[in-house]
């Protein structure tokens, strides 16, 4: 297996339920073997159809999905030594812990001993080694899932999807089982798909992000590119708060984008999607990337603003301006930087690099 | 005696009072056949009448040392045994059915499954009768075993698709990922959660079985003649205490069929309970 060569491939993949409305429209995914990906979109977006369709529990209605080469289409699920963890566990209440994890193993026909010291050496990895004897149930969710995750992984699965599996969990457990799930793949070097509506995990853990909206993969991509060089306004907005200002190209030159807002400044900026000289463009600018001073006439990539409220979080304030068009810009300042007056109804000139504004269709 | 709680007031404890007269009329009412007719059965007289002017087993004695009475409680196990398997079998296999998602008709194909318990039995019976003698199923045992699974399988349709609807089928899903083939996931999963459902729809049909006459006024013959069917022909015969004898039997048979619900039933909901 050669590193450059895909391990899972979606190959024009569509997906109708009702023969009308195409939930999976034509998707096209290639997934490196030992990578973490993750699926992330709103509900209905066709990320989790995608997990299914590679699980074998749903058909595709086009296209071909590849697992290390061989077509999968006509592979059904018990066959294609892919574990699943699901949001709700899924664990089976009549068995102990143990028999849990030991199942794919006993169904394999590995023998008494040799499945019963495999499952626990899979229980210690998930640091349960001593619930062994007791039935799911007893357990918490944190703990019923460490459970399914190990299920998961006990058979030496070619590949592991997990569907929301922190999706039910409250906040801080979730955060620790990222931490977990994520050593797990970096120990084991398994192949994940991950599938999540929640942008901070998908973020933290992957090596890639497929952004889902529509049936369509928006953009698939590095965390760190996902945030900084978002290709549209979809991905800007879903992953994190940005502001978007409307304006038109006046004229572009290097992949330079000079840009008149509704506001009436006129901005330099990245241009990403082509344009027309005179084309509508949506200015995106993370409040992260804007350096806020006292008003004291023009500057390149100064936009005049007033501020509306300043909002205390301890290690930033979110400072909400407004512009002269009406529109409104949000910006982070660190604890530490609060140089310029921010009083409610002050003057205040917002300015950024041409690199952290980016013109998209 | 029943102590009443001293801080309730006056028209309080008259409400309690009432109730309780009213709901030991309601079981008298229901008790009052069983009542009668199982003092009859330790009569000492060989008349089916009060009063009983002295006790004695010899009715028991009759009914034990017959060959008729043996062959009959014999058929009624045996019917009912196998009726109750088949019932199991159908009702469980249609209750999977009926409860994936993407069955079509859904409402009218269980309704139609539920007919044998709407439908009056004399229908059932009848048209029971007249397909049967077309097979040449009248008067076999195979006849009355199928006849009476039709009576039962609705009980366990209803009580194991009861216990489908809290089945998660993330499970199933779940043990296909893990390698498992349908077959075997149904028997290692699917069956062992949904046991009580299938037990309790069992009873069920073995009760039903048990206490069924017109069907065998019609389907069977004197050597498949069930309990129920030979009290039947006896009746009509000699009245004897024996009936009664026979009835006595019959009801604690019932009732221990009954009580195995309640524990099944009792059991299912503690596990559920666990679970949260």
């Amino acid at each position: 297996m050669q590193d450059n060569k895909s391990f899972v491939r979606f190959e024009n993949i569509q997906k109708t339920y009702d023969g009308e409305t195409l939930v999976i429209k034509n998707l096209n995914l290639d997934i490196a073997k030992g990578e973490f990906v993750t699926l992330l979109g709103p509900s209905g977006s066709g990320k989790s159809t995608s997990l299914m369709l590679l699980a074998g529990f749903e058909q595709p209605t086009a296209g071909t999905i590849y697992l290390d080469g061989n077509p999968l289409n006509s592979v059904p699920p018990y066959q294609r030594n892919i574990g699943i963890v699901f949001q709700n566990y899924a664990l089976f209440p009549h068995m102990t812990v143990l028999e849990n994890i030991a199942f794919p193993l006993t169904v394999r026909k590995v023998g008494k001993a040799e499945a019963r010291e495999r499952a626990q050496k899979a229980l210690d990895m998930v640091r349960l080694g001593a619930f062994g004897d007791r039935h799911p149930t007893q357990l918490s969710g944190g703990q019923q899932q460490r459970i399914a995750v190990a299920r998961s992984l006990v058979f030496d699965p070619a590949l592991v999807l997990m569907d929301e599996p922190l999706g039910a969990l409250d906040r801080k457990l979730r955060e620790e089982m990222q931490i977990e799930i994520k050593h797990i793949h970096e120990n084991l070097g398994v192949t994940i798909v991950f599938v999540t509506h929640d942008q901070d995990e998908a973020l933290t853990m992957s090596d890639k992000v497929a952004v889902f909206n529509d049936g369509i993969i928006q953009q698939y991509d590095t965390p760190a590119q996902l945030y900084e060089k978002p290709s549209n306004t979809f991905v800007a907005s879903f992953l994190g708060e940005t502001n978007m200002l409307k304006g038109s190209i006046n004229k572009q030159n290097n992949g330079k984008a000079e840009v008149t807002l509704a506001c009436g400044s006129t901005i330099l900026s990245t241009a990403v999607d082509p344009h027309e000289n005179g084309d509508p463009t949506t200015l995106c600018i993370r409040p992260e990337r804007i350096q806020l001073k006292d008003d004291h006439g023009d500057e390149e990539n100064g936009l005049h603003t007033t501020v509306v409220e300043t909002i205390y979080h301890g290690a930033f304030a979110k400072v909400v301006l407004a512009l002269s068009s009406g529109e409104q810009l949000k910006a982070l300042v660190r604890a530490g930087n609060l140089n310029a007056d921010l009083t409610p109804g002050h003057k205040i000139l917002a300015t950024f690099a041409s690199e952290d504004a980016r013109a998209l269709a | 005696m029943i102590r009443l709680d001293p801080s309730l007031s006056k028209s309080e404890r008259i409400s309690v009072i009432a109730t309780w007269i009213a709901a030991l009329l309601v079981i008298l009412f229901l008790m009052a056949p069983i009542i009668t007719i199982v003092p009859l059965s330790f009569t000492s007289d060989s008349l089916l009448s009060y009063p009983i002017p002295d006790w004695s087993l010899r009715w028991y004695e009759v009914l034990f040392g017959s060959d008729m009475w043996m062959r009959a409680l014999w058929n009624s196990l045996y019917i009912a045994f196998f009726a109750t398997i088949l019932a199991m079998i159908l009702g469980t296999v249609a209750s999977v059915g009926l409860t994936s998602p993407n069955f079509p008709f859904k409402g009218a194909v269980m309704g139609l499954l539920l007919t044998p318990m709407i439908v009056p039995i004399i229908i059932t019976a009848v048209a029971s009768y007249f397909f049967y003698a077309k097979l040449g199923l009248t008067n076999s045992y195979l006849g009355m075993i199928l006849a009476h699974a039709l009576l039962g399988t609705p009980f366990v349709v209803i009580t194991v698709t009861a216990t489908l609807l809290g089945f998660d089928s993330n499970q199933v899903r779940a043990a296909y990922s893990l390698g498992c083939k349908p077959i075997p996931t149904f028997f290692k999963i699917v069956v062992p959660q949904i046991q009580p459902g299938i037990i309790s729809g069992g009873l069920f049909a073995f009760v039903t079985s048990f206490d069924e006459v017109i069907v065998a006024l019609f389907m069977a013959g004197t050597e498949q003649f069930t309990l129920p069917r030979q009290m039947f022909a006896g009746i009509r015969e000699n009245i004897d205490p024996t009936i009664a004898a026979v009835a006595t039997v019959m009801i604690l048979i019932s009732l221990v069929l009954l009580l195995g619900i309640q524990w099944v039933t009792a059991r299912s909901e503690k596990l559920k309970a666990g679970k949260k």
